[in-house]
């Protein structure tokens, strides 16, 4: 519903004779942002090259990640397919604007690979602000009705809010999630490597700044889809996160997602903080 | 003069040896491999340092090597991890004296299951003829129960020729390397 002069962006309304949203942006502030302080303001006063596709917080368009994504020229937005459709494109990505639920069926069949040509990269979530490393490395557990399982289950200050608003919508819908993993201290991470030869592979994860969240998507005891998954992965991707079912080849990690595009890693210096606060 | 003589006879023995390392005709001698994702190669190293940088230099998510024993091909490594950090598949392929495939180390370890699966794998003839596995638990290493993963292993290779860098297994062998470091497009 939109009313003369404002419009509905999903989560606000955008009054566009004034610039601005009627209400305060539900997304987090940014320390090092003094206009991001503007809870009122349209992607923090640079609409050239943020966009703010469900009023909740921006994102960058140009010059970030998502502008060589679609090679017809869209650009990727958290939560851009509306309410329990996910994340989609901008205009001239339509045709990689699809539901969670039918991407996890995509993945598991020749229709991955293809999506991946076609949209030049599965769908992706946003880049965390702090791309740059952090002088510290909080780590907060979520809060909600949740349970936890072989984790250290803190994240980041920017995680935990979308971990938090995740696990709140499926509470609502009398869902409770078990956390498999979140943060990982670089010893931790190390467990996965079994290798006695030494042939050590790239090993840097979003895990080990607090960014990424493994969940009971898959029942590894009965070996079938969790039946709330489509909700669960519906409720993290539209806070942003990016859902590693859409990872494709050996890649593909349904139990995973980051608030990060795939194809990124944090840098060691932020990775370095983290391990010198958490040891 | 005597002493001459020795020094001589040691640095022949050195270069020699040197050689030999170069050419991966020597005993023991392994070279290190990874996946340039970005540019589509494979990459080979006869130096371990060199090796590590690269892999740091493009973030390679899958590794391996090769050794050889007086010429031949003796063992071929390949691990593959995940961007996400969730697992990691390590793989060491063992050759017979004819350089055909004939056994498989798999280890299959994997974060949020906190499991970690060790299969031995038969290769005879081009074909898979038998497989065991054992479950740890990946904190203590203690036998624990089957489980099921929802990992998609990568295939496995029962002929040296099916590897992505197998051109690189014998460019290694046969010393044809410019220098320590070769990149041969990939698959």
């Amino acid at each position: 519903m939109s009313l003369p002069g404002i419009d509905y962006a999903d989560q606000r309304y955008y009054a566009s004779s004034y610039g601005r949203f009627n209400s305060v942006d539900s997304g987090r502030a940014h320390a090092d942002d003094p206009v991001s302080w503007n809870r009122y303001s349209y992607t923090g006063g640079d609409p050239v090259n943020r966009v703010d596709p469900n009023g909740t917080d921006w994102v960058i368009v140009n010059g970030g990640w998502c502008s060589t994504l679609d090679p017809s020229g869209g650009c990727y937005a958290p939560g851009y397919g509306g309410p329990g459709l996910g994340n989609g494109f901008l205009p001239g990505g339509s045709a990689c604007n699809i539901s969670p639920d039918i991407a996890m069926a995509m993945t598991s069949t020749s229709m991955g690979p293809m999506m991946e040509q076609v949209c030049g990269g599965m769908p992706t979530g946003n880049v965390p602000e702090h791309w740059a490393p952090p002088e510290l490395c909080p780590l907060i557990a979520p809060v909600g009705n949740y349970n936890v399982s072989n984790a250290d289950a803190e994240f980041a200050p920017d995680m935990v809010v979308k971990v938090d608003a995740a696990i709140a919508l499926l509470n609502q819908e009398g869902i409770t999630v078990t956390i498999l993993s979140g943060y990982r201290n670089p010893a931790r991470q190390a467990a996965v490597a079994q290798d006695p030869n030494n042939f050590k592979a790239a090993l840097v994860s979003w895990h080990e700044v607090g960014e990424a969240i493994d969940l009971n998507i898959y029942s590894k005891k009965t070996g079938t889809w969790n039946p709330n998954a489509a909700q669960i992965i519906d409720a993290f991707m539209n806070e942003g996160l990016t859902w590693g079912g859409y990872f494709s080849g050996t890649g593909w990690d349904p139990v995973h997602f980051q608030n990060a595009p795939g194809g990124t890693a944090p840098s060691a210096a932020w990775v370095a903080a983290c391990a010198a606060e958490h040891p | 003069m005597r002493i001459v003589r020795i020094s001589l006879a040691s640095i022949v023995l050195i270069m020699l040896g040197y050689a030999q390392e170069q050419t991966g005709k020597g005993a023991g001698s392994r070279i290190y491999i990874l996946e340039d994702e970005q540019h589509h190669q494979w990459c080979g190293y006869r130096i371990k340092a060199d090796f590590d940088q690269g892999v740091a230099s493009v973030l390679a998510r899958r590794v391996g090597g090769a050794d050889y024993v007086d010429g031949r091909v003796s063992a071929v490594y390949l691990v593959t991890s995940t961007e996400t950090g969730d697992w990691e598949i390590y793989d060491r392929y063992t050759l017979d004296g004819s350089e055909r495939l004939q056994g498989l180390q798999r280890t299959i370890s994997v974060i949020p299951e906190n499991t970690r699966e060790e299969q031995v794998i038969t290769i005879k003839d081009g074909k898979v003829v038998n497989t065991q596995s054992t479950y740890r638990d990946l904190d203590t290493g203690k036998i624990t129960s089957k489980f099921s993963s929802w990992l998609k292993p990568p295939p496995l290779f029962t002929t040296v020729k099916s590897f992505p860098f197998v051109d690189l297994i014998e460019s290694g062998r046969r010393g044809t390397w410019g220098n320590d470091r070769m990149c041969v497009a990939g698959h």
